[in-house]
């Protein structure tokens, strides 16, 4: 059945063509490895059909349609083939078809790409093997606990995260570093909830995780931390090659063995990524992660393999104290090394830690007290809840069953009370955190930057978006060709004349390569005509052009003008996804003037300063030359950016020039216009996701001001909506079609304000 | 060669002395899931398979360490019993 549901979920969301390549792919692959032919033609079928996975999902060949499969394929197959052939190779045979088929076909593993290694014989074997009673409840906690963990995930992130920027002493460090260790719950959450879904299809999985938090040792942390995951390395590396190569001895053999199968953790973790991002990364941190815990638990296993058996002779008290501080231990390495492996690169990990090297001793001093008083609150936790490996299991348990189902009550009645506050309420507001995809304001700089991306620079994301894309983005990978890379501050610009859908939407690129309809290399002496600069809000990114603003903005003025004169408006669109001040300062100086416009309207957004040091420091970071901006030369030599560091540190050695930056920007783009007898209005545009703009607005405004520009102001055009109302869609937060309305209704009134007019 | 008693009563002494330090727990029956209950991890295998290879003069392959053959002391006393055979 779960074979059925999956095919025609498949199919009903991913579309005819879509599922249908998922399902003949899975089905040819699945034919093979039943047929009774030689091991090594199977070997051989599955390592074509991933080539050709691989060669799709490079886009070597172009189907687009075929690509959006490739991640959904490569989360389904890749460590299926490889578990169903070992098995396969020790004449492990199992009669029921169907339940075989649906091992390939795990419909939770649609909306979750990133998935638990089930291993096939357990899954198999597992399937109605306890009294169904008991596996419901079990499936049901969880799903409860995978759930849970989820909305906690949410809560530590949007309100607990630490930007790394803010890092300067010891216990801001070990704060910044607990928080994103304590992310790990998402993903923890994620393959729970994935287990629970499947148990309550009848399979009686193992657990995924066990407390790692509190492991005692390395060895003991591998065995608590993803059951999975580890039981298939152990399983397909590590047995098969110690056992080789025992005979020159156990302990070298353990040694070798532990680290080949690190290794090979290694490679296929990025294998795992790559086929949902598409960027086989096999970065410094990576490498240094995986194989410091080989390391570390290689002889952390040696070290146990060695130990005799024996009574511990030690006290209770003792003993718990010893807990405490091995715990503690292991949970501080753990956290720094999941901080290390989770930043851009050695270098920004290096940048934060240096930074808090010179914070003082006093600083040091309150770090230890923390780490401490961490302690003792472990040893404490760990005296109460001794571990009892014959205890009843959780979902055994009917007053924790109860617990969940009473905290779920709970949930429902907060939502569903909120739904009826006002959305500015701020019982309302925290629940449209907690119960959207969201990014934090720490990432959403970095993930608006790589989302931009998305449209222009087909590709992979960077591991700050990966969260999006463990939940199946349907057509994400599906533009292609749309833009070409300039090697200048521009990065990249439209072709004329390409055609593309990105996450749905349709983007046509006119003759003058912008979205755009086509207009005449010159207006005619009744028109006037506008150039929008801006980024993908103008762009009218994730809606159809004639939902965008500028376009019914258009239209309006057009419509209202008819009955008086012959004259119209035309207003072309400049907007470009990434782009900045610095973009636009570069447009300015060749391309938004060759249409001769009247006026330019430059659009800015809260976050305009920080947006551009980031902007800068990116640039920098792919070596482009500033040689035609002096000034933006001048200040990154004065500030002493160099490519080689991590951009963390390239942004905090602009910040304090990050006005100056601004301001040069805008007298830049005032110039240019008053060069070609263009009118610069510069408008703020606050985003879906922007609150209390008032006071950056008039910051900004006064520096365009001053620079020459009329100012109008489009603040609060989303106050009293919700998010959902305004917004594309999770996670995309650009305006929708209704929040575009609310921004061209807003400007044109803003407009009869300003008086620009015709 | 040796009866299914006398492996069975090798294995749970192995268990108890070096997972257990030495005490019986009660909980442990000659059924008890090893693997589910998480008394049984690779290294207490590997250290289980030496320990079984020294004692009955048998060998392991790195495919027997599995939980077909390991999960309990019943089923770790039949696989001992099929490889001595």
């Amino acid at each position: 059945m779960l074979g059925a549901v999956f095919a025609a979920t498949c199919v009903t969301t991913l579309g005819l063509v879509t599922g249908g390549f998922i399902l003949a792919t899975t089905l040819s692959l699945f034919l093979v490895l039943n047929l009774k032919i030689k091991f090594s033609f199977k070997i051989v079928f599955a390592v074509l059909i991933f080539a050709g996975l691989i060669v799709l999902r490079n886009r070597w060949f172009f189907a687009p349609r075929a690509i959006i499969a490739v991640p959904y394929l490569g989360s389904l197959l890749a460590f299926r083939t490889i578990s169903f052939l070992y098995h396969d190779k020790q004449q492990f045979r199992h009669n029921s078809v169907p339940l075989k088929l649906s091992y390939f076909l795990m419909l939770p593993n649609l909306v979750f790409l990133l998935f638990p290694i089930v291993d096939f014989r357990t899954y198999v074997e597992s399937y109605y093997r306890t009294p169904s009673i008991q596996l419901y409840r079990k499936g049901i906690y969880r799903l409860s606990v995978g759930v849970l963990l989820l909305l906690a995930h949410r809560i530590l992130y949007y309100y607990f995260s630490v930007d790394p920027n803010d890092v300067s002493t010891v216990p801001q460090l070990l704060h910044f570093v607990a928080i994103s260790y304590l992310l790990i719950i998402q993903v923890v959450g994620i393959f729970i909830t994935c287990t629970g879904w499947l148990t309550l299809f009848g399979f009686d999985l193992p657990t995924v995780f066990e407390n790692f938090f509190f492991a005692t040792g390395f060895s003991n942390l591998w065995r608590r931390i993803n059951h999975y995951w580890r039981d298939f390395i152990i399983k397909v590396f590590y047995f098969p090659l110690f056992f080789r190569i025992r005979k020159i001895g156990h302990y070298k053999a353990m040694i070798v063995a532990g680290l080949t199968a690190f290794f090979f953790s290694w490679m296929l973790h990025s294998l795992q990524l790559y086929w949902i991002t598409g960027n086989f990364s096999l970065s410094a941190n990576d490498g240094i992660y995986w194989m410091t815990m080989g390391v570390f638990i290689t002889a952390d296993g040696i070290y146990q393999f060695r130990k005799g058996p024996g009574a511990d002779q030690r006290s209770v008290l003792v003993n718990t104290i010893t807990q405490g501080l091995k715990i503690t231990g292991i949970l501080v390495f753990s956290a720094f090394l999941w901080t290390f492996w989770n930043s851009d690169s050695v270098e920004t990990w290096w940048y934060v830690v240096h930074k808090v090297s010179s914070s003082g001793f006093g600083s040091l001093l309150e770090g230890i007290l923390l780490i401490a008083a961490a302690a003792v609150v472990i040893s404490a936790i760990k005296y109460y809840f001794k571990s009892d490996p014959f205890r009843k299991s959780p979902s055994e348990r009917t007053p924790i069953l109860l617990l969940m189902t009473a905290s779920f009550a709970l949930l429902l009645c907060f939502r569903w009370y909120t739904q009826t506050l006002p959305a500015t309420h701020p019982l309302a507001v925290i629940e449209e955190n907690i119960t959207t995809t969201k990014v934090n304001e720490i990432d959403r700089e970095q993930v608006d930057l790589g989302y931009y991306d998305q449209l222009v620079d087909v590709g992979g994301i960077g591991r700050n978006g990966t969260q999006f894309r463990l939940f199946g983005d349907v057509n994400w990978a599906a533009a292609s060709g749309a833009t070409r890379a300039t090697g200048d501050v521009l990065m990249r610009v439209f072709i004329p004349g390409a055609k593309v859908n990105h996450h749905g939407t349709n983007y046509e690129i006119n003759s003058l390569g912008i979205r755009d309809q086509e207009y005449s290399p010159f207006p005619d002496s009744a028109t006037r005509r506008w150039v929008f600069l801006g980024s993908s809000y103008v762009l009218g990114a994730g809606v159809e052009k004639h939902e965008s603003f500028e376009y019914q903005i258009e239209k309006y003025l057009n419509d209202s003008l008819k009955p008086s004169s012959s004259g119209s408006v035309e207003i072309l669109n400049y907007g470009m996804g990434g782009y900045m001040l610095l973009q636009q300062v570069a447009l300015c100086r060749g391309k938004a003037f060759e249409s001769s416009p009247d006026a330019v309207f430059y659009f800015c957004h809260p976050g305009e300063a920080d947006y551009v040091i980031s902007n800068i420091a990116r640039l920098v970071s792919y070596g482009v030359s500033f040689r035609e901006f002096p000034f933006l030369d001048s200040i990154v030599a004065k500030a002493e950016v160099k490519q080689s560091q991590s951009r963390p540190e390239m942004k905090s050695r602009l910040q304090k020039f990050k006005y100056q930056i601004v301001e040069w920007g805008y007298s830049e783009i005032v110039k240019s216009c008053k060069a070609h007898q263009a009118e610069p209005v510069w408008v703020f545009l606050p985003t879906t996701t922007d609150s209390d703009t008032e006071e950056e607005y008039r910051n900004l405004s006064a520096m365009a001001l001053r620079c020459g520009f009329k100012s109008m102001s489009l603040a609060g055009v989303f106050d009293g909506y919700r998010k959902a109302e305004i917004q594309v869609g999770e996670p995309d937060t650009h305006a929708n079609a209704f929040g575009n309305k609310l921004i061209a209704v807003r400007f044109v009134r803003e407009l009869r304000r300003l008086a620009v007019m015709l | 060669m040796a009866t299914k008693l006398e492996i069975t009563q090798q294995v749970r002494k192995f268990i108890i002395d070096n997972i257990f330090g030495g005490s019986d727990n009660a909980d442990l029956k000659d059924d008890t899931s090893l693997i589910a209950t998480r008394v049984m991890d690779s290294i207490v295998a590997l250290k289980l398979v030496t320990h079984l290879e020294t004692t009955f003069g048998i060998e392991f392959e790195a495919h027997d360490v599995s939980q077909e053959n390991l999960d309990s002391i019943n089923r770790i006393s039949e696989f001992v019993l099929s490889k001595m055979k």
